[in-house]
């Protein structure tokens, strides 16, 4: 509004100058008329800067999944159709009542929309969405794995997830005659030189595994090495087919993406898509003199990928969460990490392992990763521990930061309620398809 | 387009952020040397790959005073954002010697826009010198 009443103001003053031209102030028209230039060309809604920014929070329809070099069969469609059966088998569960799926439910965006994650027991955090996250380096809350199939053999043993052992995996791959040919189909006959045939096979035990219950691990630690590394091949390359899957999982373009290619294909032109107040919190979103926002959730999954802390830590009570802090011990010391005898990479292809920030500096403490902002509609309640039921929460969680260390690296954000009102309708334009 | 470019100021900025799966390349600018009285310390990268999100190799030439290349050396890298308080997500290498007093640094890589800034430390016999390094990183 400001600056459609200076450009009024402005051709007023040119028209008006121009007779007086040869007196002294005639130098305001030719202002005026340089003013004219400049307002013409950033005339439109967007400056060519926030149309650089928008253009690289768009979501391609054909964005290419990257590599994955840790995992030979990561692109193999019979792969990935094998991995999606596993998804969804209940059997691979300690109890035979949860499966991968019951967590990362596909008709709720692969999220299951409680505040921590339901499975055997009761999780400490909340279930991310696993659309998107073949364009991700690091996986769960903390990065405590480096690859989607290290990520998916976690949740068998973890004893509160699935609360299986990787004993028991690898026999219902062998005794299901279905998984065992499109096992042996991808990665060849299992059980080669007969290793571990007998302990798998002969049922006297019915799990072992070294991160399971005393039991568990008191049977895996009776078996020869050899035995371990067979089983630990065939659990592997269960992690490896489910992973397949899920990297077929890619998030969908939304009104905001068919928003910024006709922004970009017909030369800024302002033709609808977004409402007003979806524009506004997108200005908002984008300001990086307003907001942070930018900063993490960069890109076309609106998440970095990396690491930041904001003051959710919980560092007192019964629920002690410190974040990446271990999740970067832990992931040095995974079997299934990149650089381990599972996986199909060669050292200098495991860049994010090589290159890892090792230092546990103090504001890892409570350091969590960053979280796409793509179909919040369907991925309440939000945060690693889910506190925030309602997107508002969190957009005052935000408003609330002070000048602290207890906020960690958030700066006060100051806007006013109605611009936190277009900041969510910008979010949610994130949500339809 | 394959420019390569030298930095020959205390502070550059650079333009062209881009996403991985972006294709908005922009140009970039360059200038600068990073000089001390007893050290030259000179940044190039590849414009091209000058971008958040991936990772990229970085080459660092150090030279003296008298411009006679710095070799064996041992150089550091630490980097960080400041005003976010936070380091880089990742723990750049030096992870090969190029010749003519030329290292390549692997491991480089920005997860957000904003001013970068770099600590290089050259340990080498009979020089030891810290030079500093902000970088801008714009859309």
């Amino acid at each position: 509004m400001q600056r459609v009443v200076s450009q009024t103001m402005c051709r007023w003053w040119q028209s008006y100058s121009y007779q007086y031209w040869r007196s002294g102030i005639g130098f305001l028209y030719l202002v005026c008329a340089l003013l004219a230039v400049e307002s013409s060309a950033t005339e439109s809604l967007w400056s060519d800067r926030e149309v650089r920014i928008l253009a690289s929070l768009r979501l391609h329809k054909d964005m290419p999944v990257p590599d994955s070099p840790s995992n030979r069969v990561a692109n193999s469609d019979a792969a990935a159709a094998f991995g999606g059966q596993l998804f969804f088998d209940k059997r691979l569960s300690r109890n035979g009542a949860i499966a991968c799926a019951s967590c990362h439910q596909p008709e709720r965006y692969f999220v299951d929309n409680l505040t921590k994650a339901d499975g055997v027991g009761a999780n400490m955090r909340n279930t991310p969405t696993i659309v998107g996250s073949a364009y991700l380096s690091w996986f769960y809350w903390d990065g405590r794995r480096d690859s989607l199939w290290a990520q998916a053999l976690t949740p068998f043993e973890a004893p509160a997830e699935m609360g299986s052992s990787r004993l028991a995996v690898v026999r219902m791959i062998a005794q299901d005659k279905h998984y065992r040919s499109a096992y042996e189909a991808l990665f060849g006959p299992l059980f080669q030189g007969g290793i571990g045939r007998d302990v798998v096979m002969s049922e006297k035990l019915s799990h072992a595994g070294p991160l399971g219950s005393k039991e568990d691990r008191r049977a895996w630690q009776s078996f020869p090495r050899p035995v371990k590394q067979a089983i630990n091949e065939v659990f592997a390359n269960v992690g490896k087919a489910i992973a397949a899957y899920e990297r077929t999982l890619k998030p969908a373009p939304t009104r905001f993406d068919r928003y910024v290619e006709t922004l970009l294909s017909k030369e800024k032109r302002i033709d609808g898509g977004l409402s007003n107040d979806e524009i506004a919190g997108a200005k908002i979103f984008i300001d990086a003199q307003r907001s942070q926002c930018l900063q993490c959730h960069n890109g076309p999954l609106f998440a970095n990928g990396g690491f930041h802390n904001i003051g959710t830590g919980n560092f007192d009570g019964s629920e002690l969460d410190f974040g990446r802090v271990f999740g970067v011990r832990a992931v040095l010391l995974d079997e299934f990490n990149c650089l381990g005898r599972y996986s199909d990479a060669k050292p200098t292809q495991c860049r994010e392992l090589r290159f890892l920030n090792r230092n546990a500096h103090v504001p890892l403490e409570g350091a969590y990763k960053v979280p796409g902002l793509r179909q919040l509609s369907q991925t309440k309640p939000y945060m690693h521990d889910g506190r925030f039921e309602r997107l508002e929460q969190v957009i005052d969680f935000y408003r609330a930061a002070k000048d602290d260390s207890a906020n960690g690296e958030l700066q006060p954000f100051v806007i006013s309620d109605r611009e936190a009102d277009q900041l969510k309708a910008f979010l949610l334009s994130l949500s339809d398809q | 387009m394959n420019k390569r470019i030298i930095l020959r100021a205390l502070t550059l900025v650079v333009f062209g952020l881009v996403t991985p799966m972006n294709a908005m390349a922009r140009d970039t600018t360059s200038q600068a040397l990073v000089t001390t009285p007893r050290v030259a310390v000179a940044l190039e990268l590849d414009a091209d790959h000058f971008i958040v999100g991936q990772f990229q190799d970085w080459v660092i030439s150090v030279h003296d005073a008298a411009g006679k290349a710095v070799y064996p050396a041992r150089i550091g890298l630490a980097g960080g954002m400041v005003a976010h308080g936070h380091g880089m997500p990742t723990q750049p290498l030096v992870t090969d010697y190029l010749g003519a007093g030329r290292y390549r640094v692997e491991g480089m890589k920005f997860n957000m826009a904003g001013t970068w800034g770099f600590v290089i430390n050259i340990d080498a016999a009979n020089l030891r010198e810290r030079v500093t390094l902000d970088l801008l990183l714009d859309y």
